[in-house]
């Protein structure tokens, strides 16, 4: 298998990161006005936008009396892959990602502060460069706190696979994704150490998947202290004027 | 139960052998898997149950079909099969005793070995009065074809049927014996014609009594 | 048609069942529902049951263009539909998301986990593949539709052949089956979905889920999962969370389980293949239970107790007597709200039948659980006094009558009436057949 070449002999991957490192996280919140919350965030090559309208009224048919309803929208810039996608969203990757989406911000929101209402969830993938679902869950949380959502804490995805059968890989990029093994995907509430969703591809060993997973959840932990500091100096820069930050601190 | 056990009268038909199984479905109402011979066919019934606005009939209950094939989605084909079933079912069934309801039939097809119409019309009648559903008469399709030396087969299997001049599927009401529905295909003469009307008529009395003896069973 | 919403007192009834370790159908919670597997005629058709979820499989096979990117591959499409048969709140030909969902999870077991070798499903390169398909009709929906639909994917593509061809220059000859034998598809590895679905804040989680069972709980976990246990496909998601122990106990049973159903679709194939080479029919009439009706027919019903026997029992008096006059029909075991007040119901019940109908444990061996039911038989029995009255009644009556022993696990569901018919047999007296229970 093309696994071997993952990691070189000096422990370096094909971008020069070692196997348990981070792709460079970069994250701005509220850079729409119009929305009620948006962030931007970039890992490594993976750009992604998130917009949040609401919690405003949801229509008649799908209110529900005694929780919110998570809408999703994932969808993907039509420039974002190396060929030029037809349909950015609406296929069976597309629409899965979105089941996804809304499965692990509904486990992350406190839906039951928000009966008979909605909040709607775009997602634009920019640029695509591997963990598409981590980075959009991620871009997600800091456009949900920037509008001021309840959250139960923060949830974090990161990926994980495996190179040379048995060396775990944090944050996959795509062109790791695509020459070698399996990539599990999970969203993480990282304080209360608990899994809100899961996913992975491709096959691997039974016996790795403790120690995959754990990478995974690390790389999740890693992530959410990158969130948290991004968040405190967003607070910090709005309400400068107000000597938020600190306070923030 | 084979074919073979009947009245005199029918002693020199041979249908397929016909196996069912009532009620194999447990969410529909009403549910039929039948067998005839290797042609295999499972129907299931819902109703009477709420109708969405725009098929809403204010004296009749409106008909749902749906018939399934097994690869790929429904073809042309399939949706004429879906019709003919629909209008015998129209015939069929007290549709005036349940207005503004609709009564829901799927058809899936399990295995086609030659007779699919019939035996789906037959799975759908045992599934219908499996779900309770009020019908002025049962119904009773049979399939027969013409061969080349001018004999009229009956109920032929997939081999016998390769090189058949004509296919006919006649469906029978049990009160007069009163044609249903005719479904042809090929080339033939009127006299053929009756000659098949005549075999298929009498065939459907074994089916009739098939219908009989399965439901007349106690339920294990 | 919308679907039936679940009641909370449906959800809290099941959720409180799994918190007492029982389930409606009387599983235990690592047990799942027995698999049937059945072949078509066809190469390439199957029939599977899980419980009382059906699903029906066929492949079916085109020569058509490779992808550009893979010129020299086959093509692999997965298409689950799930047509109002199954149940009524589906609409045919319309994506839902429970149907993405599952073609995606089949996909992910399928295509990517490279089960299917498709560079043998190759022609000429670049020109000619096959393209295969696997529709998976879902017949009826009792829960756990996933796991059913992966069996009968993989019983499919493992019966499937598809036809040989000799390539001349340009042309391309399609042989049937009559000329040269049909070629069977390569595959690499067994892989099938095992689901469990968890309760009481990601603590426990159940094997096989019911349709119910599916709908009151927190998550579902999806492994796919072959038999040399690696994993191919893993998915898991819902309102809750987990914690990462329980999905590494569930993986490990998930692996066991699909050993297990592997060699058991291993067995299938084996016994088709054998049929079919003994030239004897082969076909789909074998997974109808002949000619019979049922409707109504009492082991369909989804209800069960697990644990109890019904039975008329003559040494009764020395029973109820060291018990202290416990409640003669003991079903607590099975119920779950432990209050006194559903014995008292019960007792007062009796009281009306005088009939010693009793609940005992069938199976001993589960010892601690017996336990638990006879130390509530003692708390509510001892300070009734309307106990007392009753259970003088009842040992006149039961000197007056010669019981019949009698052992036959019965339904929850159907308690009524079986109750009452199981009377009717073994009672003489015209009285005591009159009962209505509940």
């Amino acid at each position: 298998m093309a696994n071997q070449d993952l990691l070189s002999d000096q422990g370096l991957r094909l971008d020069g990161r070692r196997a348990h490192e981070l792709r460079r996280i970069r994250c701005k919140l509220g850079v729409f006005s119009q929305p009620d919350g948006s962030a931007y965030l970039e890992q490594g090559n993976t750009k992604v936008l998130a917009a949040v309208y609401g919690p405003h009224q949801a229509p008649g048919k799908k209110s529900n009396h005694s929780e919110v309803i998570v809408n999703c929208q994932y969808s993907m810039a039509v420039f974002s892959t190396g060929e030029r996608k037809n349909r950015p969203r609406g296929d069976r990757k597309s629409q899965e990602m979105t089941i996804h989406l809304q499965q692990t911000l509904r486990a992350a929101i406190k839906t039951e502060l928000y009966p008979r209402s909605q909040i709607d969830v775009f997602i634009e993938v920019l640029q695509a460069d591997g963990g598409n679902y981590c980075a959009s869950v991620n871009a997600a949380t800091l456009a949900l706190i920037d509008a001021g959502i309840c959250l139960k804490e923060y949830v974090c995805a990161c990926t994980a696979s495996l190179a040379n059968g048995n060396v775990p890989l944090m944050d996959v990029s795509h062109l790791e994704e695509v020459s070698g093994g399996a990539t599990l995907s999970v969203a993480s509430l990282p304080s209360s150490n608990k899994i809100a969703f899961m996913e992975m591809s491709q096959r691997f060993h039974l016996d790795h998947l403790p120690k995959v997973l754990d990478h995974a959840l690390q790389g999740c932990q890693q992530i959410m202290s990158i969130l948290d500091k991004a968040v405190r100096e967003h607070l910090a820069l709005v309400g400068s004027a107000s000597d938020w930050g600190n306070i923030a601190k | 139960m084979g074919s073979d056990t009947g009245d005199d009268a029918y002693s020199d038909i041979h249908l397929r052998a016909l196996n069912c199984e009532v009620n194999p479905l447990t969410r529909s109402d009403g549910s039929a898997m039948l067998t005839q011979g290797e042609t295999a066919v499972i129907a299931s019934v819902y109703g009477p149950v709420e109708v969405k606005t725009q098929n809403l009939q204010i004296e009749n209950a409106t008909l749902d079909v749906c018939y399934r094939p097994k690869t790929g989605l429904p073809t042309i084909t399939d949706r004429s099969r879906e019709n003919v079933i629909k209008r015998i079912c129209e015939t069929a069934i007290l549709t005036a005793l349940h207005p503004r309801t609709s009564i829901v039939v799927v058809i899936q097809e399990l295995e086609n070995r030659s007779g699919l119409e019939a035996c789906a019309v037959n799975a759908v009648c045992l599934a219908l009065l499996n779900g309770g559903i009020a019908m002025k008469f049962t119904v009773a399709g049979v399939h027969s074809i013409l061969k080349e030396n001018d004999e009229i087969v009956l109920d032929p299997d997939s081999k016998e049927s390769i090189n058949a001049l004509a296919h006919f599927t006649f469906v029978f009401d049990s009160l007069q014996r009163n044609v249903v529905a005719v479904n042809t295909q090929g080339k033939f003469n009127m006299a053929q014609y009756n000659d098949a009307l005549t075999i298929c008529r009498a065939a459907s009395g074994k089916i009739f009594e098939f219908y009989r003896e399965i439901i007349s069973k106690r339920p294990v | 048609m919308k679907e039936t919403p679940l009641s909370n007192c449906e959800k809290a009834f099941v959720v409180q069942a799994i918190k007492e370790r029982l389930r409606l159908d009387g599983r235990k919670l690592e047990e799942f529902r027995p698999l049937k597997i059945n072949f078509g005629a066809e190469w390439g058709s199957a029939h599977v049951t899980l419980g009382e979820t059906r699903v029906l499989a066929q492949v079916s096979c085109e020569l058509g263009q490779p992808k550009a990117t893979r010129p020299n591959e086959g093509l692999l499409y997965i298409n689950v539909e799930l047509s109002p048969m199954a149940a009524l709140h589906f609409e045919a030909g319309r994506n839902s998301e429970l149907t993405v969902q599952i073609n995606r999870i089949l996909e992910r077991t399928f295509k990517d986990s490279r089960c299917v070798d498709l560079e043998s499903l190759c022609v000429s390169a670049e020109d000619k593949v096959w393209i295969l398909r696997v529709d998976l009709n879902v017949l009826n929906h009792e829960g756990n539709i996933i796991d059913c639909a992966s069996v009968a994917a993989l019983c499919a593509l493992a019966h499937f052949k598809h036809p040989d061809v000799t390539v001349t220059g340009e042309e391309i000859k399609i042989h049937t089956s009559a000329e040269k034998d049909p070629i069977p598809i390569v595959l690499h590895h067994y892989p099938v979905c095992v689901s469990y679905a968890t309760f009481q804040n990601g603590e426990v989680a159940i094997a096989d889920p019911t349709v119910i069972e599916e709908r009151s709980s927190e998550a579902n976990m999806v492994f796919g999962i072959n038999s040399y246990r690696e994993l191919c496909c893993l998915n898991l998601g819902g309102t809750t969370l987990t914690s990462s122990n329980l999905l590494l106990q569930c993986s490990s049973r998930a692996a066991n389980r699909a050993k297990q159903v592997v060699d058991q679709i291993k067995a299938a194939l084996a016994t088709d293949a054998e049929a079919r080479s003994a030239d004897q029919s082969v076909g789909f009439t074998e997974c109808l239970k002949m000619n019979t009706i049922n409707s109504l027919a009492q082991d369909r019903l989804s209800l069960r107790l697990r644990r109890f026997n019904f039975t008329l029992d003559d040494d009764f008096r020395n029973m109820s007597s060291n018990s202290a006059g416990a409640p003669d029909i003991k079903a607590e075991g099975d119920d779950s709200l432990p209050d006194a007040t559903r014995i008292d119901e019960n007792t007062g019940l009796l009281n009306s039948n005088q009939s010693n109908v009793r609940w005992v444990p069938e199976d001993s061996s589960d010892s601690d659980e017996d336990e638990h039911i006879f130390e509530k038989g003692d708390e509510s029995g001892g300070a009734d006094s309307d106990d007392k009255d009753l259970e003088e009644e009842l040992e006149n009556v039961a000197e007056e009558m010669a019981y019949k022993r009698q052992s036959q696990p019965i339904s929850k569901g159907g308690s009524q009436q079986p109750v009452k018919r199981n009377i009717d047999n073994s009672s003489d007296s015209e009285e005591e057949t009159t009962m209505v229970l509940g």
